[in-house]
């Protein structure tokens, strides 16, 4: 589904990714932990599609195709999504709205009919309670005023509605409580089906009680050190970076 | 829309176009040397007067040396919404006018003033409003037009208690140019002002805000807050902001504060990351910076009349955006 080889890419002339490999297929979940400042947000941005990031060196093929000179509305119509680290806070714009425009552009690329705002108040109303939303959620402005928690359950929202065929969740963990992480791990493992894969980045080993991951990798200094499954995790918890220090 | 409409063609009442109902008993009409509505006490007007100055080219005209007086007085515990809609495609007449508004104790006025005047020329507007104790006067200003507009307002807390919102909203293009420039002046203690002004500026377009609220000696416990953010979408286009307080009192809370720029790169990544075109991202945006002025008008058909003007508006400009 996914396939990254030899991935260079550095913003502001500094090189973050040096030589990243990983190879996703269909039904996986993988886990990617590393220290502050391996490239771990790094990753999850340049397959978005952000403009700040400069790919130099390698290929991202997602479905057998070269995403890289693809916009980021292209990658995400064709079924990529990122859940952000730190969402953005739209003010003015109505979160109901905004999920709907969304819905109806993934709806118009597949030649299917838009919905209206009726039809898919039934559509969102079922998602929402995935991640255990108020429904006043909706008819805020986008991620204005919302706890940490908040913003990061309306990214699983957004995720549940659009439905991607690939999902990378940047720290979606980082900040939650106990609560909140369980619910956001339910909207993971509600969402997950054999034909679909996700990539969680992770500081901590406690999203991985609740998200098993098939495949666990260790990021350090823009590549990838160590793989292994789920016990390497619980290695890392245990001794830390020490652990891949020097490799 | 339930309203009382007055519509003056070149500063002139057109009776045809108008449409008024039975307004409520002992509330004073004058229409011959512009307009005046004097509300007695304790009167609610359910429904909105909505007073359109229409220019047109083939229409007679009110001299232009004569200017177009609005005088409102609001009695005792009165309610009123009041539309001020400016529109036409010809030379604007009357170029200059001034609207005062008297505010009685417990009075509560909603003033809303629309200028679209689709030709080039300047009009000016000068806005006197004075307010007694516990009044409350929510103005907003929706300025659209082709043209140079200037807006001068003045407020006159002249009691305790009062209640003084301004929000505006400049959307221009092309070589169109708006000043509003504002006078708040808190004379009584325990009042409460609050401005929050916002442009939209394509092409070569230019807006100022330049405001001062005066907290004078005897306003112990005024609270004021100035607020101007300016979205440029053209390298060309230019915002002037000017907050000032000059505060004559230790017990006062205020704050005042600006903010001009391009859209956000991260709010457009960020939408489009979700499969918006970057078109459609940007169109949300700017919608989305103007909605949150538009989006509290408590009455629906304006504001959805509003809120479509607005979209129409930024979808031109969105579009001149390289």
């Amino acid at each position: 589904m996914l396939s990254i080889k030899n991935l260079h890419v550095e913003i502001n002339e500094k090189k973050i990714l040096k030589g990243f490999d990983l190879e996703v297929k269909p039904g996986e979940v993988h886990a990617i932990m590393g220290p502050n400042g391996s490239g771990k947000s790094t990753l999850s941005k340049v397959l978005a599609g952000d403009p700040h990031y400069q790919v130099t060196q390698g290929e991202i093929l997602f479905q057998g195709k070269n995403i890289l000179p693809l916009s980021p509305e292209a990658r995400a119509l064709s079924g990529i999504f990122m859940a952000f680290q730190y969402p953005v806070e739209i003010p003015g714009v109505n979160n109901a709205s905004f999920l709907r425009m969304a819905y109806n552009a993934k709806r118009k690329h597949e030649d299917k009919p838009e919905v209206d705002p009726l039809e898919f108040d039934e559509i969102v109303r079922e998602k929402i309670k995935i991640v255990e939303m108020k429904e006043d959620f909706l008819n805020r402005s986008v991620n204005q005023g919302f706890s940490g928690g908040e913003k990061k359950r309306n990214e699983i929202l957004q995720m549940a509605v659009l439905e991607p065929k690939f999902a990378v969740l940047d720290e979606t963990d980082s900040g939650l409580d106990i609560d909140a992480l369980r619910i956001v791990a339910k909207g993971v493992n509600s969402l997950k089906r054999p034909d679909n894969a996700f990539i969680l980045i992770t500081h901590y080993q406690r999203l991985l009680d609740y998200v098993v991951p098939d495949f666990v990798h260790i990021l350090s200094e823009g590549k990838i050190v160590r793989s292994g499954d789920k016990r390497l995790a619980m290695e890392l918890e245990k001794k830390g970076y020490e652990l891949v220090e020097g490799k | 829309m339930k309203e009382n409409k007055f519509v003056f063609v070149n500063g002139l009442l057109n009776s045809k176009l108008s449409g008024v109902g039975q307004l409520p008993h002992g509330v004073q009409l004058h229409t011959q040397k512009g307009f005046e509505l004097i509300i007695p006490d304790k009167v609610i007007l359910e429904e909105m007067i909505h007073l359109f100055l229409l220019a047109d080219a083939n229409a007679a005209r009110k001299a232009d040396g004569e200017g177009f007086a609005i005088k409102i007085s609001a009695g005792v515990s009165t309610r009123l919404n009041f539309v001020l809609h400016k529109t036409g495609a010809a030379e604007f007449c009357p170029q200059k006018m001034t609207v005062d508004i008297h505010l009685s104790e417990n009075a509560c006025v909603d003033y809303y003033q629309i200028e679209e005047v689709g030709v080039k020329g300047k009009f000016e507007t000068i806005n006197q409003f004075h307010l007694k104790k516990h009044a409350s006067l929510d103005y907003l200003v929706f300025a659209a037009s082709d043209g140079a507009s200037n807006n001068r307002t003045t407020v006159d807390f002249d009691q305790e208690h009062g209640f003084f919102s301004a929000k505006g909203l400049t959307m221009l293009s092309g070589q169109a140019k708006a000043n509003h420039w504002l006078t708040v002046n808190h004379r009584a203690g325990h009042c409460i002002s609050r401005q929050y002004f916002k442009s939209v500026l394509a092409e070569h377009s230019h807006a100022s805000f330049e405001s001062l609220v005066h907290v004078y000696p005897a306003a112990s416990k005024s609270d004021s807050q100035q607020l101007n953010r300016n979205l440029l979408l053209s390298d060309n286009a230019q915002a002037r902001s000017k907050p000032e307080l000059q505060i004559d009192n230790d017990d006062v809370a205020a704050s005042h504060g600006s903010a001009s720029g391009q859209l956000d790169d991260n709010e457009l990544f960020y939408l489009q990351s979700r499969g918006l075109s970057k078109e459609s991202a940007r169109l949300v945006l700017v919608d989305g910076f103007a909605e949150e002025i538009v989006g509290n008008v408590s009455e629906k058909d304006l504001k959805s009349y509003l809120e479509a003007k607005i979209h129409d508006g930024i979808q031109a400009m969105v579009g001149s955006i390289q």
